[in-house]
């Protein structure tokens, strides 16, 4: 039996997923209401800041960052001012650099700033210490958000300020708090979802059920897939709580309504069978059976759904169905090892996890870190891992490593590039007008010349022509008067270069010393990884072994209700043989 | 009925016992995972604080590189930026641009939806940074994509300019006329 309560911490634990996206999108919100002016652009620093802004609103935090860093040393105003430095405060915190985030929040608070920059800074400081389990800090700092919050924020504000409520068990705040959400938030089926969580550990169990019931009434009239899988884990959580209050036929109605197409079917569709057998009504158990017969055998649910309808059939009296269901079996489970197998052999090769990790941007939302974590696409992951992804030193392990990819990436990029900055010094220091160059000069002067009297007798040719002439001539000579224009410009100043163009020499040293840097940050970068890989190699295979033990163990299963239907199928054509010869003996001594 | 009855306990034994020889199996694989997980999370913490300092300095080290990368290619005398930027509005899918620098083709870009996203909501694309000699010189920009109920446009504007002895500054913008909210091309030079 899964405990309800442990059962629905981990659906809360999946539910941080969304948690985190939410607190991005609010991020992404302040950040366009605080930039709203950069919709038009007035100065130059405008355009710069803009490109800061093109960066983030792509989640690339690197660029970003780099690009702030670049326009704030050009003395960008905007890049300095206090809503400049709260979005640097957010890209870092979403670029994995939590301590330097909130030096910067910090330093924000410390001055004098507008109500709603400091609100916004609480706001983060709260979010940066809630994600970093540091409960008590991120109470501290959502209850020192005061006065007017900006409309934008003022939902997040209360859904984040929910999750820490329900962490330091301040359930009364947050049943306060939701009372001033509307019910069509898009906020407020989690926030109640959350609630119901945080009533739970607290042993408040009727109220844990009527939280979850209107969650699970809120999907009713939803079409939204991501509030019906909520109301799908509600259901369930709903049914084992009855279950374990040993109200089966409530667990079982709550389990009817449950999809069974949804992320949640498969758990949902195994209690639903093992309900049934318990209120002894085993036909209703087969189809939610054969439901998950049919899908992935990587999924731990279907392998016990394989075992579970074999025994079902046997059971039920139809030896055939239940062998038949157990050679199915057996051979699913054998391929399943296979596959098992293949998934080691390739996660051993040596590229495998920087491939794993730069494809994992397709497998999942693109991944960054306290604001948002990966929203899986369950569709294109391998089963194997699907659990695994959901975790979270998996998670963290592997957003660490796909950063440390992008800074080799970048690193070894501006590696290759150093090669071609002290060839265009040395090709500079060689640099000198030759004769041949004075000559074009000269020439291109002559030519012009010639091209202006050209023109002009072509202007006088055009005077001779009846006006439709004239206007057809008129759109080449326009045209051909820019290109003298143009060509006059460049002459002139070609004219009046004396020497090309030469980089300063301290440049020659800069360049050494920034080569130095790229070597000495690409050994870091490569150790860091080096470290890491290994990390992510032992979790993916200690899950491979899960699953490994679990299907050895079911196919063992499989492979001995296979022996004993052959040996009961034996023992009942022996005795049949035995009544026939029986008979047989009977008849003849009846004929004699 | 009896024998139902006794076949489905029969049965609920089996299943039961079955299941926690399994349970056992089950809770060992568990805690290895989360030793697993635990280990994972230890490392990471060793050497975060390790990571964060790399990542500042790589911040950091970039925005160097690419301050003297510009120098080297760049000098502030004749060097030339052009932006893209575009007004708020869904009136018009961005699909690509052209970019004609004295009559040469030298730019051309093909937006993504991540990109034409971020444009409509404020961002400004560096689109390309060359060197143009002091005098008069004429950019060309062209613009295709989807106006309003999905009709193609493709959209063109020229500007001639004097360029000056400092770095100089060339924005396309995408605007919207008033009322008919018809998109047009606006150039301009800073």
């Amino acid at each position: 039996m899964i405990n309800p309560i442990s059962n629905c911490v981990t659906i809360y634990s999946k539910f941080s997923l969304t948690k985190f996206v939410i607190s991005f999108i609010t991020f992404c919100i302040l950040v366009t209401n605080v930039n709203a002016k950069q919709q038009d652009i007035q100065t130059t620093e405008d355009l710069e800041w803009g490109t800061v802004l093109f960066d983030f609103y792509q989640k690339n935090y690197l660029s970003a960052l780099i690009e702030y860093d670049y326009v704030h040393d050009k003395d960008n105003s905007l890049a300095k001012s206090q809503s400049g430095r709260l979005l640097k405060g957010g890209m870092l915190l979403s670029y994995g650099m939590a301590d330097r985030s909130e030096a910067i929040f910090e330093s924000l608070l410390d001055g004098n700033v507008d109500t709603s920059v400091r609100n916004s800074a609480w706001y983060y400081l709260a979010n940066l210490y809630y994600h970093k389990a540091e409960n008590e800090k991120a109470f501290n700092a959502i209850q020192k958000i005061q006065g007017e919050i900006s409309p934008q924020l003022h939902t997040e504000y209360h859904y984040l300020a929910t999750l820490i409520n329900s962490q330091g068990k301040h359930l009364a705040s947050t049943e306060k708090l939701l009372t001033s959400l509307s019910p069509t938030s898009y906020y407020y089926a989690y926030v109640l979802f959350n609630l119901s969580i945080g009533q739970l550990e607290a042993g408040e169990t009727k109220d844990a059920i009527a939280s979850l019931n209107k969650v699970a009434s809120l999907s009713l009239s939803q079409t939204n897939p991501e509030l019906i899988t909520l109301a799908d884990r509600a259901r369930h959580g709903l049914a084992q709580i009855t279950l374990k209050q040993g109200n089966v036929v409530a667990a079982w109605n709550y389990l009817k309504s449950i999809t069974t197409t949804g992320l949640y079917s498969n758990r949902a569709l195994l209690t639903y069978a093992w309900t049934a057998i318990k209120l002894k009504q085993f036909q209703q158990a087969i189809p939610a059976l054969a439901i998950l017969d049919e899908r992935s055998i990587a999924l731990p649910e279907v392998q016990e759904a394989k075992v579970l309808l074999a025994h079902l059939y046997e059971q039920e009296g139809s030896p055939r169905k239940a062998l038949k269901s157990n050679l199915l079996a057996i051979d699913a489970f054998a391929k399943g090892l296979e596959d098992l197998k293949e998934a080691r052999r390739i996660i051993s090769l040596q590229d495998v996890p920087k491939e794993f990790v730069s494809n994992f941007g397709v497998i999942i939302g693109k991944s960054d870190w306290y604001a948002m974590e990966p929203t899986v696409d369950y569709l294109k992951l391998t089963p194997f891992v699907i659990d695994l992804v959901a975790s979270h030193g998996f998670n963290e392990t592997l957003t660490e490593l796909s950063d440390l990819y992008t800074i080799q990436n970048n690193l070894s990029e501006w590696s290759r590039q150093s090669k071609e900055h002290v060839l265009i010094l040395q090709n500079a220091e060689k640099k000198s007008f030759s004769k041949d160059q004075k000559l074009i000069i000269e020439k291109s002067a002559t030519l012009k010349k010639k091209l202006v009297n050209q023109k002009a007798e072509l202007e006088l040719y055009a005077l001779t022509l009846n006006e439709v002439d004239q206007k057809r001539l008129s759109a080449l000579i326009e045209s051909t008067n820019k290109e003298l224009a143009l060509l006059d410009s460049r002459i002139s100043q070609l004219k009046q270069v004396k020497k090309p163009y030469q980089q300063p020499k301290k440049y020659k040293k800069i360049l050494a010393e920034n080569h130095k840097k790229i070597t000495k940050k690409l050994k870091a970068t490569n150790q860091y990884i080096a470290m890491l890989e290994p990390v992510i190699r032992k979790l993916i295979n200690t899950e491979l072994d899960k699953h490994e033990n679990r299907m050895r163990y079911y196919l063992a299963q499989s492979k001995l209700a296979k022996a004993r239907l052959y040996d009961t199928t034996l023992m009942l054509l022996d005795k049949a043989k035995k009544d026939s010869r029986k008979d047989k003996t009977k008849n003849k001594e009846g004929e004699k | 009925m009896l024998k139902n009855y006794l076949i489905a306990s029969f049965f609920l034994f089996a299943m039961n016992f079955s299941s926690s020889i399994f349970a056992a199996n089950a809770d060992e694989d568990t805690s290895q995972s989360e030793q697993a997980q635990q280990e994972a999370l230890a490392t990471l913490k060793t050497i975060s604080k390790g990571i964060q300092g790399l990542k500042d300095d790589v911040v950091s080290l970039n925005k160097d590189l690419r301050s003297m990368e510009e120098t080297l290619l760049f000098p502030s005398s004749t060097k030339y930026s052009v932006f893209v930027s575009m007004s708020p509005g869904d009136y018009f899918t961005l699909e690509s641009i052209k970019l004609k620098l004295d009559g040469k083709l030298v730019a051309t870009h093909i937006y993504s939806e991540a990109q034409r996203q971020a444009l409509s909501r404020g961002g400004v694309q560096k689109l390309y940074i060359t060197n143009l000699n002091e005098g008069k010189h004429t950019a060309t920009a062209f613009f295709t994509g989807l106006g309003p109920n999905g009709r193609a446009y493709k959209l063109a504007n020229t500007v001639d300019f004097e360029k000056g002895n400092a770095g100089e500054f060339l924005q396309l913008a995408i605007r919207y006329k008033g009322d008919v909210q018809e998109p047009y091309v606006y150039l301009k030079q800073w």
